[in-house]
């Protein structure tokens, strides 16, 4: 990377901050907050960061991606404070803003927040990463990673984490590669406990479907066609 | 007890591909009644006739009819059964799988009846992961074809019931029933006639389409391949191709290789398709069907060295490789003694004579009675029941939204259970109650199945309690009542047409009318 690009980094970054930072001043000046709702405010600040974090994982920010983010924001951190002019600006701000994610910078904001927010919050705030990341075309293995790393490192039991991917991650648009991640499969299991795992996932989507929403029943047809393939690699 | 009384009891298989009916005997034995062409079983095929436009095509002919014009044709409705949404349309009329499942069994009933006269009484087969939705939207459709549906029976479980009764089968029997659209297995405790149902598990689709549409798949890459286009370009092409591709799969079951002529729009190619390259392509669904046999043996907390007899059901059994791989699990090979595509019927035919002699054993002759009177069987419940709530959640620090299981899959049938639940504000004006299907506890994955609202007084103090009491009868149907125990008021639910509301008797009756008047061949 050249050092014109890093420096364009830099400068971004200190934009967004500064966007942010501008925007709960704004809010600060009209309502006295107490300590808990600077904390929160805080922590939803950080979340921001996570989430661009997230979306920066895949190869670029796509507008509806910007979409989320600044939904939540305009939900969340500055309802009514958020102008006509700052939010062309912040989306001229992400569009432009080409950071290169690391896992280092996830780790640290993650620990920040749960120092910040309640379990309810944390869950929240991967919820948001996750929708984030659901509004890809595909899915990429870093993405998943940096959003299983921030599961765990808000506190987030992988059943949870789990439950949020199905519910906001069509299995479309994953690589089977990352079954392992998306069917609960971890390293430190044997072929018996892997069949066993693949068997409860099974059960639990054939249960699903004849759910009443075509989305869901197609979701649980395509899980039960993602589990199969796994079932016929571990034979 | 009657001794003269002459009675037609019934049992229909409506399959996903084919459909059969049988006829309780005066001795209380159960056989297949032919359709009108002699056959045993009937297409579960429609074709709307284009130059007779009164006239309806079920079975054989629409099959035969289907690739000149497919817009015109129906198949496997089985698997759009309970689906609001869907409909056909013909001539500017939409047909709802209920009123399509109705001509099919209208067609079953009128050959029937051509024989042996008025049928009294039928029971209708379903597969055992059929929800309530689907459940009575097949006693519906029965309704709509103008018969008497007194009950409705699991597939597995008719199948079993005919091979307990029929043949000497004891101990712990699995059912594995791999019809033409649904897969299900089921494991029971058979003791002489006492037959035990100890669970089901089911596919809602996986069955032989399925693997008719990877034999399609092999010809059209193999069209693909030698001219680099299409082998179907239009829907008719298409259906023609779906028949060729189901011969095959059947030839395959009976020898090593099957050969076929391509006709597509570049030219002919003849193609050979060899039982391994067949076996190759479906594995994923056989895979499938593993998985489904690992749910089923974990619910009964068995392994495969419990079993003791393994029963195939549903023309897919005789797939070469599915009857090698169960060999294979269970160490002994699969019992084949019995129709696979009729003992779906004959059970269900067993199944109705048991329920008039539980029910109206005065109207059943002595015949039959005696013919019965050892059988004793005992269903599970097929899907657990619940209600949504808001309990508070400990770990999160809030109240959260979610379904509460009441009554559980594989309870034993009848049974009933109550639960106690609180209102959750002072002064709550009312309570919105829902009656949920399914074993999620996370709301959006569980099918809602009714809904009601009750009105409570005003003034009262929160946390007051409601007794929530769902049973299930030995019918295979669900009942429900919520009670405001202040107020000393049961609120029963009814499970009608569709989840929207209750269709009247007025709108009843005019949909069996419609149906009546149509013409079936």
């Amino acid at each position: 990377m050249n050092l014109n690009l890093y420096l364009a980094l830099i400068i971004a970054a200190c934009l967004l901050y500064l966007l942010i930072a501008t925007l709960i001043q704004q809010y600060r000046n009209k309502t006295a907050l107490t300590e808990q709702a600077k904390k929160s405010l805080y922590a939803k600040r950080l979340t921001v960061k996570l989430a661009l974090a997230v979306a920066y994982a895949g190869t670029k920010m796509s507008a509806l991606q910007l979409q989320v983010i600044k939904s939540y924001i305009k939900r969340d951190i500055a309802p009514k404070h958020l102008s006509q002019k700052i939010a062309c600006y912040l989306k001229l701000l992400f569009q432009h803003f080409l950071i290169v994610s690391d896992g280092n910078q996830c780790s640290r904001i993650s620990k920040q927040i749960t120092a910040l927010t309640d379990l309810a919050g944390c869950c929240d705030i991967l919820d948001l990463c996750v929708r984030v990341v659901g509004t890809c075309d595909i899915v990429i293995t870093k993405q998943l990673i940096f959003l299983k790393n921030i599961s765990e490192q808000l506190g987030i039991d992988n059943e949870a984490f789990r439950f949020m991917l199905e519910k906001n991650i069509p299995v479309s648009k994953y690589k089977f590669e990352d079954f392992e991640i998306i069917l609960g499969i971890t390293s430190d299991m044997d072929a018996s406990q892997t069949n066993s795992q693949l068997g409860k996932e099974y059960i639990k989507w054939n249960n699903r479907i004849t759910n009443s929403n075509p989305q869901i029943r197609k979701q649980a047809q395509d899980m039960l066609n993602f589990i199969a393939k796994a079932k016929s690699l571990n034979k | 007890m009657s001794d003269n009384k002459n009675i037609n009891i019934a049992g229909i298989d409506l399959g996903t591909t084919f459909s059969a009916i049988a006829i309780l005997n005066t001795i209380g034995k159960p056989e297949i009644v032919p359709n009108s062409d002699g056959e045993r079983i009937t297409p579960s095929a429609i074709f709307f006739d284009e130059d007779h436009g009164s006239i309806i095509r079920v079975g054989i002919e629409a099959i035969n009819s289907r690739h000149l014009n497919v817009s015109r044709s129906v198949r496997w409705i089985k698997r759009h059964m309970g689906d609001t949404a869907y409909n056909k349309e013909v001539d500017g009329k939409k047909w709802s799988a209920v009123e399509l499942s109705s001509l099919i069994l209208k067609k079953l009933a009128q050959d029937f009846i051509a024989v042996h006269g008025d049928i009294d009484g039928v029971v209708i087969s379903v597969p055992a992961h059929f929800d309530e939705i689907r459940r009575k939207a097949t006693m519906d459709a029965g309704k709509m074809a103008g018969l008497n549906v007194i009950s409705i029976v699991n597939e597995p479980v008719a199948a079993a019931l005919y091979y307990a009764t029929t043949r000497n089968v004891s101990g712990k029997v699995l059912v594995y029933d791999l019809g033409g659209g649904t897969f299900d297995v089921t494991i029971m405790n058979v003791q002489g006639s006492d037959i035990n149902i100890i669970c089901s598990q089911g596919e809602h689709e996986l069955g032989g389409v399925d693997f008719d549409q990877k034999v399609l798949a092999m010809l059209q890459q193999n069209y693909r391949d030698k001219y680099g286009c299409d082998l179907t370009v239009t829907d008719e092409d298409r259906a023609t191709y779906e028949d060729e591709s189901e011969d095959i799969k059947k030839t395959l079951s009976r020898r090593p290789v099957a050969r076929k002529m391509l006709y597509g729009p570049s030219g002919s190619v003849k193609v050979e398709i060899t039982q391994q390259m067949f076996e190759d392509a479906i594995e994923e669904l056989l895979s499938r069907t593993d998985l489904l046999l690992d749910a089923a043996l974990k619910e009964a907390n068995m392994t495969e060295s419990d079993i003791d007899t393994v029963i195939l059901v549903g023309g897919s059994t005789r797939i070469p490789a599915v009857q090698r791989r169960l060999e294979k699990r269970f160490g002994f090979a699969p019992e084949t003694t019995v129709n696979v595509d009729e003992c779906v019927a004959l059970g269900a035919a067993l199944h109705a004579g048991l329920t008039y002699q539980r029910e109206n054993p005065d109207m059943l002759p002595a015949g039959i009675t005696t013919g019965l009177k050892d059988i004793k069987l005992t269903d599970v419940c097929n899907h657990s029941f619940g209600t949504i709530c808001a309990p508070f959640d400990s770990k999160l620090g809030k109240r959260v939204i979610r379904n509460q299981i009441i009554l559980k899959k594989n309870t034993p049938l009848p049974c009933e259970v109550t639960q106690t639940f609180y209102t959750m504000s002072q002064d709550q004006k009312k309570l919105e109650v829902t009656v949920t299907q399914g074993e999620d506890t996370a709301v959006e994955y569980v099918n809602i199945i009714a809904t009601h609202t009750i009105e409570l007084p005003s003034g009262r103090s929160a946390k007051c309690p409601i007794k929530v009491t769902y049973s299930y009868d030995v019918n295979q149907r669900m009942h429900c009542k919520f009670e405001d125990v202040e107020a000393g008021q049961i609120h029963e639910l009814d499970f009608s047409f569709d989840k929207n509301g209750k269709v009247s008797e007025a709108e009843e009756k005019e949909h069996i009318d419609r149906m009546k008047a149509l013409k079936v061949e």
